[in-house]
């Protein structure tokens, strides 16, 4: 029953269609007659191309309003591909420059230096090695340049100790920011002891080398290393 | 872009078609979204979407009877501009068409009393026709997009700016108002 109302009201519907449009055909007539909307066989063409002249003068009128834009994302894209080139360059110099910089004000690096290097070459080979080494660590890695000794002790929890002998090159460079300094007397030489965070670190010179013993282990034990350590 | 759009109609026949039913009516279109949304520049952005909605359902406007095209081409336009001042929030200044329950409470309105289907159907074809003309234009609106642009609901209630359960409601009423016409008029 409903479909049947349907249909009665699509009927009607449509006839009302049917009347509307006669009206409106007249309607188009007399817009046609109209010279302002006399039809032409290519005013599509020509609505096309006025509507894209349209968009043109629309660009033209707000460019003040996209130029901005326009500028900032070339702009935006040059920084990008500048950044791309230099940021390798500029960081290590900047870098660099930071740290001279740091060197340069503070004195919270300490140079050591050999205090008398005469004699450098003079100086028979040696390997030096510490007499006492805590339980559980093992050398992995010693590294001999004949001017610098650098031996790597390390246990199976990560933890390790460095000795390092410097008889050429006479500086070494040590992390004193911050840390707790004291003098200490290792084999019967003053030295220093540095103490950061989780760090050790024992530094003495003779006249020939500057010894040192770094580490994560405890305090007593990196003496132990320092005062142990000899010329095999 | 509309340009390109016919050119990706393949055949030569149905771009014929398209070119000489926009020529045609391209004033008339023009000249309706314009006396709806108030703006030229407007209205002509409608039209050419309508020409693009032409395109894409090219075969279904090869099918619409031509004594009912113009009046099709129209609502389909008003449809548009309705959209486009809902888009532009200006609807309850200048809506043409715009439905809210307010528009329905009209004296012909009982949404209590059930459409009596049997009263429809005693009616003759002439006498439903007649009291047609005497409903509110919105109401006509309603049923035209049912029955003449055969929308979903959904679409009505995008139109109207109603629930989408609400648009049958409405064309319950709006049968409703033909039965109370046609029992003023004593028909039944």
């Amino acid at each position: 029953m409903s479909n049947k109302i349907d249909e009665l009201f699509r009927k009607v519907i449509l006839e009302d269609a049917k009347e509307q449009s006669k009206l409106l055909e007249e309607q188009k007539k007399a817009l046609n007659r109209n010279p302002i909307y006399t039809a032409d066989p290519l005013r599509i063409e020509n609505l096309m191309e006025e509507k894209l002249e349209k968009k043109d003068r629309f660009s033209w009128n707000f460019g003040f309003i996209r130029m901005p834009r326009r500028a900032s994302f070339t702009v935006a894209a040059v920084v990008l591909i500048l950044l791309a080139v230099f940021i390798p360059l500029t960081s290590t110099a900047a870098r660099a420059q930071i740290s001279e910089l740091i060197v340069s004000i503070t004195s919270r690096f300490t140079n050591y230096t050999l205090f008398d290097p005469e004699g450098w070459y003079d100086t028979p080979h040696m390997k030096y090695r510490p007499g006492y080494v805590p339980e559980g660590y093992t050398l992995v890695e010693d590294f001999d340049s004949g001017g610098i000794i650098d031996l790597y002790y390390e246990n199976a929890e990560g933890q390790y100790f460095n000795v390092g002998i410097t008889v050429e090159g006479g500086t070494v460079q040590v992390d004193t920011e911050n840390a707790e300094i004291e003098p200490i007397i290792i084999q019967g030489v003053e030295g220093t002891i540095l103490t950061k965070q989780d760090r050790t670190h024992i530094i003495w010179t003779t006249n020939e080398r500057i010894f040192e013993v770094v580490g994560t282990i405890n305090r007593d034990e990196i003496i132990k290393i320092a005062e142990s350590l000899q010329n095999e | 872009m509309l340009f390109l759009m016919l050119m990706a109609i393949e055949s030569e026949d149905d771009q014929a078609f398209l070119i000489d039913l926009y020529n045609e009516y391209c004033q008339l279109m023009c000249d309706k979204a314009e006396s709806i949304v108030h703006n030229k520049q407007d209205a002509e952005d409608i039209v050419q979407d309508m020409l693009a909605y032409m395109i894409a359902n090219l075969q279904k406007f090869r099918k619409i009877n031509c004594c009912t095209l113009p009046f099709y081409l129209v609502m389909c336009i008003k449809r548009r501009c309705i959209n486009h001042l809902k888009q532009r929030e200006v609807q309850k200044k200048h809506i043409v068409g715009s439905m809210d329950h307010t528009s329905f409470s009209f004296e012909y309105s009982d949404p209590a009393k059930p459409v009596d289907e049997q009263v429809l159907l005693q009616l003759r074809f002439e006498q439903v026709q007649e009291a047609f003309t005497f409903l509110p234009e919105k109401i006509k609106d309603v049923l035209r997009y049912k029955y003449l642009l055969e929308l979903s609901d959904r679409e009505i209630a995008e139109i109207l700016g109603i629930k989408k359960n609400s648009v049958r409601e409405y064309l319950t009423r709006a049968r409703k108002a033909v039965c109370k016409i046609c029992e003023e008029k004593g028909y039944v």
